[in-house]
């Protein structure tokens, strides 16, 4: 035998034996007959549940929910039809996806009052959620959500946005319980064109006029809730959970130590 | 016997009667499959992979009657039958009898399996027929008049076939309907008018060879003997016995990746970048096709080169090569060197190309979306968008180098059954991954991501024998051989680490899979990459062998 290949044997043998035992972290609740995926993780006197955009699964917060585990107890979960999870009854609007989730939450013994962090479609629902249950809420952290003003050309067979409309509706009408924590991320970096062809730059063109129009629309918004707060980053696109995951996590813990009347360093 | 055209049929039958019974086998398999495959399923469905497979292993077996030669000399390479040259026939008659039978037989093979195998086409049937024709003729013409060029013949072969598929896929190019020029009707006259020259070439090379004077007809033959001739040649003496071995067996055997991957390249590639310059989908799907085309090629490739001769099927060391004042470990020091020369400039080659592609006339919309999503990704830097593509080449560069130096263990060992069975592996790789649909892999892993674990514990399996098996293999190599090849081993591994890492941090955003578990697969499959055992089994099987 060569002495220093059963060394390198030795040590590729050990983590090879290692990593197949991983065990998977995620797990499965059932609600109303239909499995729904979801992964819980760490702990404190604050409970963070996230909700996903439009068409991703849970892993959409494998940036962000490792590190908010570190100081509460997190959430994540594939919404019906999503990832691992069952197809729900239709419509899937933000009405039903909110109580599915209060479902699933009560399913997993998950006890209220939730911090809901939702990223872009998941903005309004969580505003649907607010409205629904106030007393299940304790902070809201909207991450580029949809504005209200969105509309869809073509709902490509989606459910979620074929029911568009009527979610942005039921999210205007929803009113934030009075002193809720309310931050709204928005995220205004253009789209980065590294060789441009002529349907890019278009595209540029028009997605800043578009980022424009919703930072307008965010800030009047916010207007309306008392104490709620605007964080602007330039240095992130609409997938902010990936491009700049440090500010979600830095948010989430300011509306965290909010909640639990922790002063913050 | 009625005449001499039956007795020349006749005697195609007798010799291939049992590949016969396996194509008619196929075919009534195949058959059996659609109907019970497309039962209860209305519309138009395309046919399934299996069919395909079988429908494709009938086609070859075809060309595997019609291979009409006879072994010349002990030299393992066929030639036109010498022995039918004192039949009471014209020359004519000798070279339409097998023709003529190849063109009826592939046609009447396609009119067996047209139905399942054009279903969802673009391309017309009697266009098909006649590209058919035309590929058994200039199967026959080119191994009948190229028999110098040896095994190089079915390099040629090949080139043949990827040129008559181009030509099959011109007509439904966009835009459509097609011009002219490469209308389905242009292309058959055009493809049938070359059939009948080739036709008429192998009739005067043997006519020739027939009546005694066929020094002329060499000359397509010794073609590339001229090429070999006209490439670099040294004057300067070497300065070791190792550098001399590095120059012999890049001239015999390290140059033919290359000269394949710039084959391709401008029959190819070049030719449907230009055909699809006007959808971004298309650049994206033909550069990621252009990308792999070093790695598919190195896998047959490296077959050839893992033998102590390129072109020949003799597994023994030559009496050249054996006497030389090198060790077992210089040799196959050497095979890997001369590889990762070959690796080099094949991607050379294509990286010049597609430069001049990206930058001339690409459309480059879904490449440029792409690289929005890499720079989003990685802090908008523009140093990590273009270090993950240095990263993609340097993958595809180790992925063809180790299919160029895998099978070495095997090839230099001079054991037949041996070589045989892991040059066999990759077939039946290949044909298991088109029969049971490889494509469909990951979506099998997405329905229930628990199937990850077993794989799992097969790649941590096969992780800890190949390593051991390393250590056991490498223990007679010099220091200095395993203290370079462990530094090849380490940058290899970390490259394919680095960039594994990266595609699962991108890739599993959007996979419902368990991302630890993605991620140890990713890591085992790294580790394993870059072979390590295989190459320290080269030499003590190159070191018993040598001395037979």
């Amino acid at each position: 035998m060569n002495a220093p290949l059963v060394i390198l044997a030795t040590l590729l043998s050990a983590l090879a034996l290692y990593l197949p035992t991983r065990a998977p972290a995620s797990t499965r609740v059932i609600v109303d007959g239909r499995t729904v995926r979801m992964l819980v993780a760490g702990r404190g006197d604050a409970t963070v549940v996230f909700e996903n955009g439009l068409g991703g699964p849970l892993e959409h917060w494998g940036k962000v929910q490792p590190d908010a585990s570190r100081f509460a107890r997190t959430v994540s979960y594939d919404r019906a039809g999503v990832g691992l999870s069952d197809e729900g009854p239709r419509p899937r609007d933000g009405r039903r996806i909110a109580t599915e989730l209060r479902q699933m939450l009560r399913a997993a013994a998950i006890a209220p009052p939730y911090i809901l962090v939702g990223a872009s479609l998941g903005g309004p629902y969580i505003r649907v959620f607010a409205g629904m249950y106030p007393d299940d809420v304790a902070g809201l952290v909207l991450v580029d959500p949809t504005p209200d003003s969105s509309q869809v050309d073509d709902a490509a067979g989606l459910p979620e946005l074929e029911s568009l409309s009527d979610t942005l509706e039921q999210a205007r009408a929803s009113r934030v319980p009075t002193g809720l924590p309310v931050v709204l991320i928005d995220a205004v970096a253009p789209l980065y064109v590294p060789f441009a062809t002529e349907a890019i730059r278009t595209l540029r063109k028009n997605g800043r006029r578009e980022i424009e129009a919703e930072s307008v629309e965010y800030a009047q918004w916010l207007d309306q809730i008392p104490g709620g707060r605007l964080v602007v980053t330039t240095r992130s696109g609409h997938n902010v959970a990936q491009e700049q995951p440090e500010l979600v996590v830095a948010t989430i813990r300011q509306v965290v130590d909010e909640v639990t009347g922790r002063s913050q360093r | 016997m009625q005449g001499p055209t039956a007795a020349l049929l006749w005697e195609i039958w007798r010799q291939h009667r049992s590949i016969v019974a396996v194509i008619a086998g196929l075919t009534v398999v195949g058959r059996l499959v659609e109907v019970l495959e497309t039962q209860g399923q209305p519309g138009d469905i395309g046919s399934s992979p299996l069919i395909t497979l079988l429908g494709m292993v009938a086609f070859l077996l075809l060309f595997a009657v019609f291979n009409y030669t006879e072994s010349s000399d002990g030299r393992g390479v066929g030639r036109f039958p010498r022995r039918l040259f004192t039949l009471p026939v014209t020359s004519l008659r000798l070279v339409a009898a097998p023709v003529v039978a190849g063109i009826t037989a592939i046609e009447l093979l396609y009119l067996l399996w047209m139905e399942p195998l054009s279903r969802g086409g673009a391309t017309s049937a009697p266009f098909v027929a006649v590209l058919l024709a035309a590929l058994v003729v200039f199967y026959l013409s080119a191994i009948w008049m190229l028999e110098r060029a040896g095994s190089l013949r079915l390099l040629v072969l090949g080139v043949i076939a990827v040129a008559l598929f181009v030509v099959s896929m011109l007509p439904s190019f966009p835009p459509t309907p097609a011009a002219l020029w490469r209308s389905e009707g242009t292309l058959a006259g055009l493809m049938a008018g070359l059939a009948l020259i080739a036709f008429l070439l192998a009739w005067r090379h043997v006519a020739r060879l027939r009546a005694g004077g066929a020094r002329r007809a060499h000359r397509a033959g010794s073609l590339f003997g001229w090429i070999a001739e006209a490439s670099p040649t040294r004057r300067r003496p070497f300065a070791t016995p190792a550098a001399a071995h590095f120059w012999f067996e890049w001239r015999c055997s390290g140059i033919v990746l290359p000269v394949l991957v710039a084959g391709v390249v401008v029959l190819v590639i070049a030719p449907m970048s230009w055909l699809m310059r006007r959808d971004g989908g298309d650049t994206m799907r033909l550069l990621l096709g252009a990308l792999a085309t070093p790695v598919v090629l190195a896998l047959p490739v490296g077959a050839a080169f893992s033998k102590p001769r390129f072109w020949s099927e003799d597994l023994a060391v030559p009496a050249f090569v054996a006497v030389r004042p090198l060790s077992a470990d210089d040799l196959v020091a050497t095979k890997v060197k001369v590889a990762a020369a070959s690796v080099v400039l094949s991607w050379l080659v294509l990286l010049s190309f597609v430069a001049a592609w990206m930058s001339l006339w690409a459309n480059l919309e879904s490449l440029s979306r792409l690289a929005i999503q890499l720079w989003e990704f990685h802090g908008r830097s523009a140093a990590a968008a273009y270090g993950i593509a240095a990263l993609v080449v340097i993958a595809g560069m180790l992925l063809t180098w180790r299919f160029m130096v895998s099978r070495l263990w095997s090839g230099l060992s001079g054991r037949r059954p041996l070589f045989m069975g892991s040059v066999a592996s990759i077939a039946v790789v290949v044909i298991a991954g088109i029969a049971f649909d490889a494509g469909q892999l990951p979506g099998w892993l997405l329905d229930d991501p628990a199937r990850l674990a077993p794989i799992l514990w097969i790649a941590a399996a096969a992780l800890i024998a190949k390593h051991w098996t390393a250590a056991y293999a490498w223990r007679g190599v010099t220091t200095r051989y395993l203290r370079a090849y462990f530094i090849i081993w380490l940058a290899g591994t970390t490259a394919l680490l680095t960039l594994g890492m990266v595609a699962w941090g991108i890739v599993r955003i959007y996979l419902p899979l368990d991302g630890d578990r993605l991620r140890s697969a990713v890591i085992l499959l790294a580790l394993m990459a870059v072979p390590l055992a295989r190459v320290g089994l080269a030499t003590s099987g190159l070191a018993r062998n040598r001395h037979r």
